[in-house]
């Protein structure tokens, strides 16, 4: 079989390909076409709104080298450089923090105003447990986004919005391109490249809900059901920790936002429904520790009967810090961080901020080498580091590499082309089907399996259930219908959330301890020293393989 | 649910439909429309992008309880 006439006018093929025009996306897209490269840079948004950064951000994370021993690349290689984390120290220096300059400038060039002390240095504070002031805050974070897409499409990158990629296409186990559909108008679309940076993010939601019950009112993007990893594993990748790599926070009561960093770093007091501060008993660094022990001593405190609520108690300090706070960097992170303060009588001064462990979000992380290539041949990762920072320095990395590498390159592989027409069935069959299940409906199945079994303390047998139920709506996918595109988008989303979900569950019955990730396991309790490695996950013959990471 | 948009001021840009990145808005003759109002993400780019300033926001009772 091969292509007909319409699939191949709809064919864009170049060097590079960047899946994701989120911060990683747009480094990468900067740096290959930087390097020369043509460069195709695809999302399933707008790129001037796509992603996390998308709804803004506060803060960016880099060492300035001035002389302290915390801001220097052994500080940040150090702290990171954690056998679990799955990183060599080499890929940390060289990927993320020797990147850190480069994106200061990009930043600073597209027009990024960074917070300024009295004495014109820039405003850094100290957060997730790092030993130094490593956050550098941000005026004007709602805009990044769209100042850093002027300067993406500015540069010639060959901007394609709208676009839902379903599938990698490989040639003899290489990756040589990519399908997928426009949300907007149902149109089919294949790109062909030498090389593919996938830059989707790593934080995947609507797999679980916060109090409020709203799965799209959450701290990261709610649009993302896992792209980043359902698209590679099943392309034959292989993907680090979806089991520890789940993560959480504190939000504000009912407001799925991101931004306790900045309410941590300024020295807020956690306290609970007795008014204690209790931090200290699962961290040294009280709240400025790492997110998990906040996390995990939140929900030990709740569980002893000691919350709801819980507070961030920021009445105790300086009037000039804490309006800055909420006025300038939260709005920052969340556009619409005061009208949820409006709304809610939210006044950082006066009263302390009722806050609730957030929903889970699932995470993970390609396998990479240190050249930023995945596992499967061809395929390279944009999202190796933490946060805007690691997002846009590991990714502007990852486009130079795989940019230099694509330039080397005389042909391009093949695609198989009876593949792209059996994959175009597939995704717009839920058009075609008429009667059927609704996305919602699917959906809320999932979510509510892993909202049920899934949560801040599991077992085994509650896993198995879960996989069991996860097994049970698998039956039911391919009859969900859609009498429009954006339930077509939807439709698809609710297929890639169940890849994720079995994944995740699977991965979490392999690691038999507790402590490593966000929840716990209660017939695993304790750590085990022996399981201080990664856990590998991949798909062979449609069924998922485990090894541990030496 | 969020976002609302004040009709009396929208000049009909669509540039609010345009950058929402879950796509709940619709452009119609009378002006945007928000067609799905749960999957908001209440992430304000609706807002930044709308050249008047004519869109608000009303956080759903269970946001404020």
């Amino acid at each position: 079989m091969t292509m007909d006439n319409r699939l191949l006018d709809q064919t864009m093929e170049c060097d590079v390909i960047v899946l994701g025009s989120g911060a990683a996306g747009c480094g990468a897209a900067i740096a290959a076409r930087e390097k020369g490269a043509k460069v195709i840079l695809i999302d399933k948004g707008k790129l001037e709104s796509s992603g996390c950064l998308g709804g803004g951000h506060d803060h960016f994370m880099a060492i300035l080298h001035s002389g302290d021993p915390s801001d220097s690349t052994e500080a940040v290689v150090d702290f990171y450089k954690n056998p679990m984390t799955g990183l060599t120290p080499q890929v940390i220096e060289a990927a993320w923090v020797e990147m850190m300059p480069i994106a200061l400038d990009i930043l600073q060039e597209v027009g990024v105003q960074f917070v300024k002390n009295k004495d014109g240095s820039w405003m850094r504070t100290v957060g997730f447990g790092q030993p130094g002031n490593w956050w550098i805050n941000i005026e004007n974070g709602r805009h990044v986004k769209r100042l850093l897409a002027k300067k993406v499409r500015a540069m010639g990158v060959d901007v394609v919005d709208h676009i839902m990629i379903t599938k990698l296409l490989k040639h003899n186990n290489t990756v040589a391109g990519c399908v997928g559909f426009n949300v907007l108008d149902g149109s089919f679309h294949v790109f062909k490249a030498k090389k593919i940076i996938c830059a989707l993010g790593n934080m995947a939601t609507r797999g679980w809900t916060n109090s409020t019950g709203n799965p799209y009112n959450v701290w990261f993007s709610p649009y993302n059901t896992g792209s980043q990893f359902v698209l590679p594993y099943q392309a034959g990748a292989k993907i680090l920790n979806m089991d520890i790599g789940q993560g959480a926070t504190l939000i504000p009561k009912g407001f799925g936002a991101p931004g306790m960093n900045g309410i941590n770093s300024m020295g807020a007091y956690e306290l609970n429904a007795l008014g204690e501060r209790f931090m200290g008993k699962y961290d040294p660094m009280w709240e400025n520790g790492l997110r998990i022990n906040q996390i995990l001593g939140t929900y030990q405190e709740l569980v002893e009967g000691k919350g709801p609520p819980f507070y961030m108690d920021m009445t105790h300090l300086d009037k000039d810090d804490v309006h800055h706070l909420q006025y300038v960097l939260m709005p920052g992170d969340k556009e619409t961080y005061l009208d949820y303060c409006e709304q809610r009588h939210v006044d950082f001064a006066k009263r302390p901020l009722e806050v609730e462990i957030s929903e889970l979000a699932f995470g993970g992380l390609l396998h990479t080498r240190d050249n930023m290539e995945t596992s499967l041949e061809g395929l390279y990762n944009g999202c190796l580091f933490f946060a805007f920072s690691g997002s846009m320095c590991g990714g502007y990395y990852a486009g130079l590499k795989a940019a230099e590498a694509a330039l080397q390159m005389l042909a391009q592989p093949a695609i198989d082309e009876a593949e792209v027409q059996q994959e175009e069935e597939r995704v717009l069959r839920p058009l075609k089907l008429g009667e059927g299940l609704r996305y919602t409906e699917v959906e809320g199945a999932i979510r509510q399996v892993m909202n049920y079994y899934m949560g801040y303390r599991r077992n085994h047998q509650g896993m198995q259930t879960a996989l069991d139920r996860l097994n049970l709506i698998e039956r039911y996918v391919d009859r969900i219908s859609a009498s429009n595109c954006h339930e077509l988008m939807k439709a698809n989303e609710s297929a890639e959330l169940l890849q994720i979900a079995k994944l995740t569950v699977r991965a979490c019955m392999e690691r038999k301890e507790s402590g490593r990730g966000f929840f716990k396991r209660t017939d695993y309790p304790e750590m085990n020293a022996d399981l201080a490695k990664p856990l590998i996950a991949w798909q062979e013959n449609g069924e998922p393989k485990f090894s541990w990471s030496h | 649910m969020p976002p609302v948009i004040d009709r009396s001021e929208c000049t009909l840009c669509g540039a609010c439909v345009e950058d929402c990145p879950g796509y709940i808005l619709s452009m119609s003759e009378d002006g945007p429309k928000v067609l799905y109002p749960d999957e908001c993400w209440h992430c304000g780019n609706c807002r930044i992008s709308c050249p008047v300033d004519c869109v608000s926001y009303r956080f759903p009772l269970t946001m404020l309880v």
